[in-house]
């Protein structure tokens, strides 16, 4: 039940009918068909990728398409004077030209607040904000028309990152707030006041750039073009629902007169989740100018510097803690830098907020978000949403705590790390499927972490000889993740989902699921075919996930906040069941065969049920905030050179509960991705803002890690499963976000005794934390060292 | 003019321009989309094809350049419906996820496979280091490519043209550079600097001009040894000189830098000529052949001169090439009894990066003594330096650590690192000193 190589302790899987749930777990037994959850089928859509066959949105043949263009505001802040399209349309009369003064609609994006225009309309609030589109039949024609276009513009002051935002605020001046929330107990002050140890840090975040590979892209059919009369887009995106409703809304359409198709999507981290509502956008509002097919596809520079990013954030920690390590108090700060628009920071600062105190107990809890206006492209979703970064601050806290106290970075961890019974800081009680100290103690008995970890200690105050040699360093990190939307949000949505029973091209019957969930990589139009096919005792060859298009599929919500698995999976793991009644039971596909010539196909349609006992209230943030938990233990070994603090990971042993695992081979996947980002997002991944632009726009410049710098993983899985997913299943998506970046840079304090406190810690930073420190000498020459 | 080759086992004949990209008539011409277009600058490696064999990226090819040569795209990989074994070890072994980077993987890893007798971990991570995966975080990659190697017949493939060549790159043609015409607007080596220039450049390629192919002429390859002195074509690319047995001889230092720069589909197709003629101050082999003392020889088509290395470099990728001139060849002294050398490569990351400092040292050491000395640094000034002083400082000393200590001083004040987006001064120039000091310390 381990999927790791080594056996574990850990409690059994839930059995149907053990434990009383809302949901009743995968695997009814009222069939033989093997149970395919819990193995690793191929993916289904793998044989295409691998022979190259599959069809991104840049690959699709779609004769007469034109190219479609965004022209981007070179300032921060600007009031646009005037654009002058004569000269481009001279060149070349064909082209077509919008500007916001051209819509037919409201200039708005509808995401929280309706405040994200799709071109800058007066104002421009961010450099490479769009002011104009441009439409032509080729892209070398578009190009040349962009580069025709005249725009005279104002500048206008500009707050251009979170530190000018705080400085700002903190003279007084008047600043921008987009998002505040927070939750505080009595006795936090009284705590303080009686506690034995205060500790306080500052930590600091920097922008993280999804970087999947296939940049932003969609192609939109106007009426006339397309298949059923309606306006039709085809993209790489991850909620094709979000999309609809943006475009619905900008065009004045009805729902039916909009449809959306996901393309086969190369990467998203939550890059894809908003974004993309722009990109569709355009490439729909000049398909409709134009007439004609129009694909828009973001060149690799424009993405980097135009699309949304990880929000960089300022968490400030003051920690009362007890003399063996025990938490006594906690008063956090979490301050996010939203870029100039609302967009989604409200919800990832939610969820920041929510996961700020870490995994520990702690009986007395203070914090305090929000999230400040900067003038630069507005700040995301990103794999974690607002999690990442608290969850830094949290651990490398944790890491302070321990070191003033004497103690190692387990050792503290185990003290306060949460056990069923604990209670969070929003009240909510965890009754069931928590891991957190399993994760640790595993990763304890897998590395000998505690013993390796104060060995290097000793290794390093005892003094090494200066031989060149790598300096070994160990750091751990303890994340925990909710899964599902944050507080009501699943409440509110009861996502519905689709079963549909048909006889297939060959005349065998088919299952076919009907969701929105999309499948970018993480195998979820595999994982949900295996959920459904043991549910209803289908064979998982006749188990069919449907491309999601909004023709097609309800709104089973966005595919997002590691929720599908657990959501929808759990609504389909219902869907089957019922089914597989409907039927009447015996060999599926004899029954199902039965079914269809008597009464034809058959369609289920159930919803996701959240439990009717737990609520969450969003005034005084209390209750349960998610249904479940997941938890994950990193531990990087690690090499730094003595002469250049370069880290090299070498080993990364993760231990992850994320409930029951439908496929481990999948799931594995999921861990080792995310690890590898949070690991890149801990130690290589700068982004440097310069007039609210990145200097690093490009794969040349942003540094993710390579193969080559790809620590060799020992990823374990720890099952205790959840009542709220299907047969105990919890999201894994986000989880191995939130531990990696921290424990690398442990590694590195346990290395050289340096405290780094920001992330990402490149060798040039560690480099001057040392100086400060005292603890690297900079002999003092040349370079502009004094 | 046409460009015939041979693709995915058949042969076939392109109209398009000479400078037109090989990504892009693959995907627009022959409508073989699995090469996609990530970066277009040659870095993420998803438009990854194999040329003669050989891992390259198709955004920085020349479609002049594969006349008469071999092309593999993932499309030919599988035999029919039967998968390659390492495309069947990436699918069973969970190394797809969302398949942008998937055909370039492929296809590296099968040339991996095919050039290694024993693969190994790190074997394959280098070999795919020029291939960015956002989503798997490699491991599963990893595991299956090691997982393919393990299969009997891993390195067969489609048709009988597909197999790779051991013929050195550009040998498909061979001109003699005495009938070229030099006054030809664009003048392409490797490509891997000038296509990378972005979609701007592209469109000019594509429009303008005559194209002279300096990969193809005979005079500028070829590395051999004459008179005591190793010469290099100015047209040798990194990965022949990673491999040359002369190089790794007598040269290892220069074997080593070469694989030290950009990704394998960077080392298959950039040449030594290129990476001096860009003079970029973060060019990595340039610091080596600074360090190893190395000659110039430049020519116009009809006369040669001969340029000490050390004087090539006049200021921000600026050099003493003037109009209608080329660097044809390079010439090293084989090293003497009591050569000692160093190098560090510091970059942004383990593989493919550009360097924030890069070391490389030549001592010669007699009785305990430092008789000679060449020390020179890249990416810490605007251009390649020779550390003169730092030498001078350590002739007729014994390499201990007060010498090194002053060296270190002595190289930082000799050069003027810069504040980017790579790097800051203050660590630069704090890394130089490290590095100078380790180098000398590693004679004892």
């Amino acid at each position: 039940m381990v999927s790791g190589a080594a056996p574990s302790t850990h409690k059994p899987l839930l059995a149907a009918g053990t434990e009383p749930g809302h949901t009743a777990p995968v695997s009814a037994s009222h069939h033989a068909t093997p149970s395919v959850v819990g193995t690793s089928p191929r993916r289904r859509d793998g044989v295409a990728k691998v022979k190259g066959e599959t069809r991104f949105v840049a690959d699709m043949d779609c004769p007469g398409a034109w190219c479609g263009r965004a022209l981007r505001a070179p300032l921060a802040r600007a009031r646009v004077v005037s654009i002058d399209s004569s000269a481009a349309l001279a060149a070349d009369p064909e082209i077509v030209v919008l500007t916001a003064a051209d819509l037919p609609g409201p200039n708005v994006l509808a995401v929280i607040e309706d405040d994200w225009p799709v071109l800058a309309g007066e104002f421009v609030n961010h450099a490479t904000e769009p002011v104009a589109l441009v439409a032509a039949p080729t892209a070398e024609r578009a190009r040349a028309a962009l580069e025709a276009l005249v725009v005279d513009y104002e500048e206008l002051p500009a707050i251009l990152d979170l530190k000018a935002a705080l400085a700002a605020e903190e003279a007084g001046e008047p600043v921008s707030v987009l998002a505040s929330c927070g939750l505080g107990h009595e006795g936090v002050e009284a705590a303080f006041a009686s506690a034995p140890v205060i500790v306080d840090g500052v930590y600091w975040t920097g922008h993280q750039e999804h970087l999947y590979i296939e940049p932003q892209g969609v192609l939109a059919l106007p009426p006339n073009h397309s298949s059923d009369g309606s306006l039709e887009v085809v993209g790489s995106l991850q909620c094709p629902f979000y999309v609809h409703k943006a475009l619905t809304h900008l065009l004045g359409l009805e729902g039916d007169q909009v449809r959306v198709r996901q393309a086969p999507t190369g990467g998203g981290f939550g890059g894809k989740e908003d974004y993309p509502d722009m990109v569709a956008a355009h490439a729909a509002l000049l398909a409709l100018a134009v007439g004609q097919p129009v694909r828009v596809i973001y060149e690799r520079t424009e993405d980097m510097e135009a699309t949304t990013r990880r929000h960089p954030a300022r968490v400030t920690h003051r920690t009362a803690v007890a003399e063996d390590g025990k938490l006594l108090a906690q008063d956090i700060e979490v301050v996010f830098d939203g870029g100039a628009y609302v967009t989604l920071s409200p919800v990832v600062l939610s969820r920041g907020v929510l996961h700020a105190g870490g995994p520990y107990a702690c009986p007395a809890v203070r914090i305090r978000g929000r999230a400040m206006a900067t003038a630069t492209p507005p700040n995301g979703a990103f794999r974690g949403f607002g999690a990442p970064q608290v969850q830094f601050a949290g651990e490398r806290q944790m890491d302070r705590i321990a070191r003033r106290l004497g103690l190692d970075p387990l050792t503290v961890r185990e003290r306060n790390a949460y056990v069923i019974g604990d209670t969070t800081p929003t009240g909510q009680v965890l009754t069931s499927s928590v891991a957190a100290r399993e994760c640790l103690a595993e990763a304890e008995r897998r590395t000998d972490f505690r013993r390796r970890w104060r060995e290097a200690e000793a290794a390093r105050t005892a003094g090494r000889p200066d031989d060149g040699e790598p300096l070994p360093g160990l750091g751990l990190a303890l994340g925990w993740h909710g899964s599902g939307f944050t507080g009501n949000g699943e409440r509110r949505m009861r996502s519905p989902v689709r079963l549909r029973l048909v006889l297939d091209d060959e005349g065998a019957p088919q299952v076919q699921v009907r969701v929105s969930s999309t499948d970018f990589g993480q195998g979820t139009g595999t994982v949900l075919a295996q959920i459904v096919a043991d549910a209803c005792g289908a064979p998982f060859a006749s188990v069919c996930v449907i491309n999601p298009d909004t023709g097609e599929v309800p709104d089973s919500g966005p595919t997002v906040a590691s929720r599908t698995v657990m959501v929808v999976g759990g609504a389909l793991d219902a869907a089957g069941r019922e089914l597989a009644i409907k039927l009447g039971g015996g060999d599926f596909m004899e029954t199902a065969a039965s079914w269809l010539a008597q009464h034809g196909a058959l369609e289920i349609e159930t919803r996701h049920e959240p439990d009717p006992e737990t609520s969450f209230d969003e005034d005084t943030y209390s209750g349960t905030a998610y249904p479940a938990y997941g938890w994950t233990c990193a531990v990087v070994e690690a090499e730094l050179d003595p002469d250049t603090l370069e880290t090299r990971p070498r080993r990364l042993t993760t231990v992850t509960d994320v409930g029951r695992v439908i496929n481990p081979l999948f799931c594995k996947g999921q861990v080792e991705g995310g690890t590898l980002q949070a690991l890149g997002y801990g130690y290589l991944e700068e982004m440097t803002m310069e007039a609210g632009r990145p200097l690093q726009n490009s794969f040349a410049t942003y540094i993710v890690p390579t193969a080559a710098d790809a620590p060799e993983m020992d990823t374990v899985l720890l099952e205790h499963p959840a009542p709220a997913g299907p047969g105990g299943a919890k999201g894994v998506g986000e989880l191995p976000m939130n531990a990696g970046a921290a424990a690398v840079v442990g590694a590195m304090e346990n290395a050289t005794g340096i405290v780094s406190s920001r992330a990402p810690t490149t060798p040039e930073v560690l480099f001057e934390a040392g100086i400060v420190q005292g603890l690297i000498r900079d002999e003092g020459v040349g370079g502009g060292v004094a | 003019m046409t460009v015939s080759f041979t693709l995915n086992g058949g042969r076939v004949t392109s109209a398009a321009a000479a400078m037109a990209r090989l990504l892009d008539v693959l995907r627009d011409e022959f409508d073989l989309t699995g090469a996609k277009e990530g970066c277009g600058e040659g870095e993420c490696g998803a438009c990854t094809v194999l040329l003669d064999g050989d891992p390259v990226c198709a955004c920085l090819v020349p479609l002049g350049q594969v006349e008469g040569r071999t092309v593999l795209s993932v499309e030919g990989l599988a035999r029919g419906a039967e998968l390659a074994p390492v495309q069947r070890a990436l699918l069973d072994g969970g190394g797809i996820q969302c398949g942008a980077c998937t055909p370039g993987v492929a296809l590296s890893a099968q040339a991996h496979l095919e050039r290694c007798a024993q693969p190994t971990r790190s074997s394959v991570n280098e070999a795919l280091a020029g291939n960015i995966c956002r989503c798997t975080g490699y491991e599963r990659i990893t595991r299956s490519v090691l997982a393919a190697a393990q299969c009997e017949d891993r390195c067969a493939k489609s048709g009988p043209d597909a197999s790779p060549s051991d013929a050195p790159a550009g040998a498909a043609i061979e001109e003699d550079l005495s009938a070229a015409d030099l006054s030809k607007k664009i003048l392409i080596a490797g490509g891997t600097d000038l296509l990378a220039a972005g979609p701007a450049a592209w469109d000019r390629f594509r429009a303008g001009g005559e194209v002279l192919d300096l990969s193809k002429m005979r005079d500028l390859r070829g590395i051999g040894l004459v008179a005591e002195r190793v010469e290099i074509g100015a047209a040798v690319t990194f990965a022949e000189l990673r491999r040359h047995p002369l190089v790794r001889e007598h040269l290892p230092m220069l074997a080593q830098v070469a694989g030290l720069i950009g990704s394998h589909q960077i080392q298959n197709r950039a040449t030594i000529g290129g990476n001096m003629a860009n003079a970029s101050p973060a060019g990595d082999s340039l610091p080596v052949l600074l360090a190893l003392g190395a000659e110039v020889v430049i020519g116009d088509g009809e006369n040669e001169r001969c340029v000490p290395y050390a004087q090539f470099h006049t200021g921000y990728r600026q050099t003493v090439l003037t109009a209608g001139e080329l660097i044809l060849r390079l010439s090293l002294p084989l090293p003497g009894e009591g050569q000692h050398w160093f190098l560090r490569k510091v970059g942004t990351r383990a593989a493919q990066a550009i360097s924030k400092v890069l070391l490389a040292a030549c001592f010669e050491l007699r009785d305990g003594i430092v008789v000679g000395a060449r020390l020179a640094a890249g990416s810490v000034a605007a251009t390649p330096v020779l550390l003169d002083q730092a030498a001078a400082v350590c002739i007729g000393q014994r390499p201990q650590e007060e010498l090194a200590r002053r060296a270190a001083t002595q190289a930082r004040l000799e050069v003027k690192p810069m504040d980017d987006l790579r790097s800051s001064a203050r660590y630069r120039s704090h890394v130089l000193g490290r590095l100078v000091r380790r180098g000398i310390m590693s004679l004892r």
